[in-house]
């Protein structure tokens, strides 16, 4: 709401009339612009709103590139003349006849994990002690589809020391020390190779999850922007609708679509 | 396959013939590797099309294909899973089960060893194992994790190490990392001994498809219409694009200039844009890329109507189009680059396997055609790790058949037998059982289990949980005394004939009489095979399910504390191993 700079005051003391201060907006209000001519360009649309529908154009087109291009359009499967139809087990029928996407199955484990989760915090906190020993079993491989709950287990389970090495020795026999390896300009750093336990406990990690396995977006580099028209650097902005544009050539050619997207 | 089968008579149980798919979402690749002899796979769309007069392709048929205007697909494969198997069927049956497919193959004689992605849904695995055994019946399967596959070759020989010592031949590789970039997304696999480590395995979802799609739809806002022509695109993207090593000079290169302004390098291409020459399937049938020129596009040509061909000039799209895989931020898909993922990979692992993975990565897949690829990758990965560390990326001679070759190499390892699981035992144990067999692997650990039998009196047990490194253990399950050189069995409590005649096992379990035995020192008593839990109490069994020692069933008959011990000696086997 543009008010011009003045905020009502909200006082302890209740009066009939309610109090009115000129008061400095230090808040950024970015919607009321310093330039009268540009305002004159703008009919109503401030930044706020264009970054919004731009998120929401980024987040269509990634959907958009996503999409498999045939998905929409379901292609019947050729009637079979020759191939005399079996019979399925009940299995296999409710397989073939499914029509869910990968969407559907996603979000059915999805479901299923936060059940199981809800679950197991449920039956957790009614046994403590099992819960300890969940947590204390080295070699867990429990996958989040297994709804099973761990039965106790006591710290008596170890590797065996006497199995043969994960890795081969070496093939290459080490040159002999030398006098200059411990030389502090000469000196390498390696980092130390695992021990053999440590690697077979990172083998026996579970998997992550399907979710799980995409990296974390972070946002420590600003996004690169390109031109909507031509593909070089984006850097311009059209004050209409906020489309990246690289120069006066190209806010051209992008003003003719934008006028007749938005209006004048 | 008769011929196959007799090369080996020394393994009656295994089948002789394999059949080895690599089901990728975009083609799917397919051979027999019979008696050790490994067929040149084929490589076969995995798609059912349909054009534009409404005639429909079932996967190879596509070659009969003339007219790709405006063709549309239908992929049973989902980002990489199959997830309609409908239409999967209709094509595995149209190549590899009706009477007249060019790979037909009879599945009770035959044992199938798939590829799939890396962490995928378990409902979506099942379905798998579900329709391999049920419906297909094929007599010994093993589902595993694509990207593992490419272990199973000579990694040195891509990055043309000399070998410093004669390796076994067909050994799974110690550690390579793997870059599968494919269709529908591009995963990072870091792999020790050919197992991999779940933990750090990523993925960007970026591949082939989102390439196209991205490419479409710039070719759609600057030249014309081709959002029904994705095949076009594909193809057009397949021959044009490439993985700039300098954005930013290319990006120069490309630039018209601003207003009025024409610059040299635009005019005359700059070495950089290129003509795409579109397929109008009568004359030609497949786009053609030239260097571009610019009297082909001259506005007194067009006018006369000389040209007759449909040109595309394609500047920058050549290499922005790949770039998303390595800032996928570009397109507006909010995940971290390749590189980026890899460092994040390399993360979750302790810093001193880096220098071994960093050494060999290998990527594969059909995007590691794209020129440029490899050495913009290393680039990027160099610029991340640690100076000390050797960066070195490889790509096979086949990106795309080197998973496939992978499998059919596995195949022909004695490792396949501990992996696969065949049909009986899918119908023993059900479908819950085999999804945790796969999902094991090549497990690393055994599990070690101190028993008390009578008062004074421990056994330590070894169960054979998984299957260990060695073939020297392997799937054994070995009773020691807690004192290590007295190796007792303990009494029988039923005589019978507690091995197949003919397999050479130690006298005391032979002689089912026996209902007590005292191995002599140093002697060692080997009780084959697997651990079974029915009623909470395990079993030591065999090959067949019979039972070989009464161990655990005796001591939780036993009174006092030792049930319980043994209730959990066996739920760690229980999870593993019992539907």
């Amino acid at each position: 709401m543009n008010n011009f700079g003045v905020i009502e005051l909200a006082s302890a003391k209740t009066t009939a009339a309610p109090g009115w201060a000129y008061v400095p907006d230090t808040s950024v209000n970015r919607s009321a612009p310093a330039n009268r001519k540009r305002a004159r360009n703008v009919p109503g649309l401030s930044i706020g709103d264009q970054t919004v529908r731009q998120e929401t154009k980024r987040r269509k087109e990634a959907e958009a590139l996503d999409r498999d291009g045939g998905r929409d359009n379901t292609i019947p499967l050729p009637v079979k003349s020759g191939r005399a139809q079996g019979k399925h087990t009940p299995n296999v029928r409710k397989i073939l006849q499914s029509q869910k996407t990968f969407g559907n199955y996603l979000d059915d484990f999805l479901a299923l994990q936060a059940l199981t989760e809800s679950n197991t915090a449920a039956s957790s906190r009614s046994n403590a002690a099992g819960a300890n020993n969940k947590k204390a079993a080295p070699n867990k491989r429990d996958t989040p589809s297994s709804s099973r709950q761990p039965a106790p287990e006591e710290d008596t389970q170890m590797l065996d020391a006497d199995l043969p090495p994960l890795l081969p020795p070496p093939y290459k026999i080490l040159p002999p020390d030398d006098q200059a390896d411990s030389d502090p300009l000469l000196v390498s750093r390696v980092p130390e190779m695992p021990s053999d336990e440590e690697l077979r406990k990172l083998l026996a990690r579970p998997p992550l999850n399907y979710g799980e396995a995409t990296g974390d977006w972070n946002e420590k580099y600003p996004v690169r922007v390109f031109c909507e028209v031509c593909g070089y650097w984006g850097r311009v902005r059209c004050m209409k609708c906020g489309t990246r544009v690289c120069a006066l050539d190209c806010l051209e050619a992008h003003r003719e679509e934008c006028v007749t997207r938005y209006g004048l | 396959m008769a011929g196959g089968r007799k090369a080996k008579p020394a393994k009656p149980k295994a089948p002789t013939t394999t059949l080895v798919i690599d089901n990728g979402a975009d083609t799917l690749k397919a051979g027999f590797v019979r008696g050790g002899k490994i067929d040149e796979p084929r490589i076969i769309p995995n798609c059912i099309a349909r054009d534009r007069s409404r005639k429909v392709y079932v996967a190879s048929d596509l070659d009969k294909c003339r007219d790709f205007g405006e063709i549309q697909f239908r992929r049973p494969v989902e980002k990489g899973f199959i997830v309609n198997w409908e239409a999967q069927k209709e094509i595995w049956d149209h190549e590899f089960f009706d009477d007249n497919a060019p790979m037909k193959c009879d599945p009770a004689e035959t044992r199938l060893i798939l590829g799939e992605p890396p962490n995928g849904l378990p409902m979506l695995e099942t379905n798998c194992d579900q329709i391999v055994f049920e419906e297909y019946g094929f007599s010994s399967y093993y589902r595993g994790i694509g990207p593992t596959f490419n272990a199973y070759h000579d990694i040195q020989s891509m990055f043309q190490t000399p070998k410093d010592a004669p390796t076994v031949s067909n050994a799974p590789s110690e550690a390579v990392m793997v870059i599968d970039s494919g269709y529908s997304h591009t995963t990072i696999t870091p792999l020790l001994q050919g197992r991999p480590l779940q933990s750090a395995i990523r993925r960007l979802d970026v591949g082939g498809k989102v390439l196209t799609n991205y490419l479409t739809r710039l070719i759609s806002l600057r030249h014309f219409d081709m959002r029904n022509d994705t095949y076009i695109v594909n193809e057009m993207k397949e021959l044009s694009c490439y993985v700039t090593s300098d954005f930013k000079s290319d990006m120069e290169k490309s630039w018209k200039g601003t207003r009025g302004e024409r610059r040299p390098d635009f005019v005359s291409g700059g070495g950089l844009a290129k003509d795409y020459i579109l397929p109008d399937f009568h004359a030609r049938s497949k786009g053609i890329l030239c260097d571009y020129e610019p009297a082909r596009h001259s506005k007194a040509r067009k006018a006369a109507g000389q040209s007759e061909e449909d040109a595309l000039t394609l500047r920058n799209e050549r290499f922005a189009v790949p770039e998303l895989i390595f800032s996928p931020a570009d397109g507006g898909i909010r995940q971290p680059g390749l590189a980026n993922l890899i460092q994040d990979s390399l993360n979750e692992l302790p810093a001193g396997l880096w220098p071994s993975l960093l050494a060999n990565i290998v990527v594969v897949g059909g995007n590691a055609l794209f020129d440029g690829f490899i050495q913009r990758l290393q680039k990027e990965v160099v610029q991340r790790v640690p100076d000390d560390c050797i960066v070195r990326v490889a790509r096979p001679a086949d990106p795309i058949t080197n998973t496939w070759y992978g499998a059919a190499n596995l195949a022909n390892h004695s490792q396949i037998n501990k992996l696969a699981v065949t049909k009986k035992e899918y119908e023993e144990h059900g479908a819950a059982w085999v999804a945790r067999k796969f999902a094991t692997g090549l497990g690393t650990t055994f599990l070690v289990r101190f028993v008390k039998v009578e008062d004074g009196i421990y056994h330590r047990l070894h169960l054979a949980l998984d299957h260990p490194p060695d073939d020297l253990l392997q799937s054994r399950a070995v009773v020691v005394d807690v004192e290590g050189d007295k190796l007792a069995l303990p009494a029988a409590q039923k005589p019978r004939q507690q091995q197949a005649p003919g397999e050479a096992g130690p006298a005391a379990a032979r002689d089912g009489a026996a209902h007590e035995h005292v191995l002599a020192p140093g002697e060692e008593e080997v009780v084959r095979r697997r651990v079974q839990v029915r009623r909470r109490v395990a079993h030591v069994v065999d090959d067949q399910a019979e039972d070989l020692a009464f161990l655990l069933q005796r001591v939780d008959d036993a009174a006092g504390l030792v049930v319980d011990d043994v209730i959990c000696a066996c739920f760690f086997a229980e999870r593993r191993f019992c539907g």
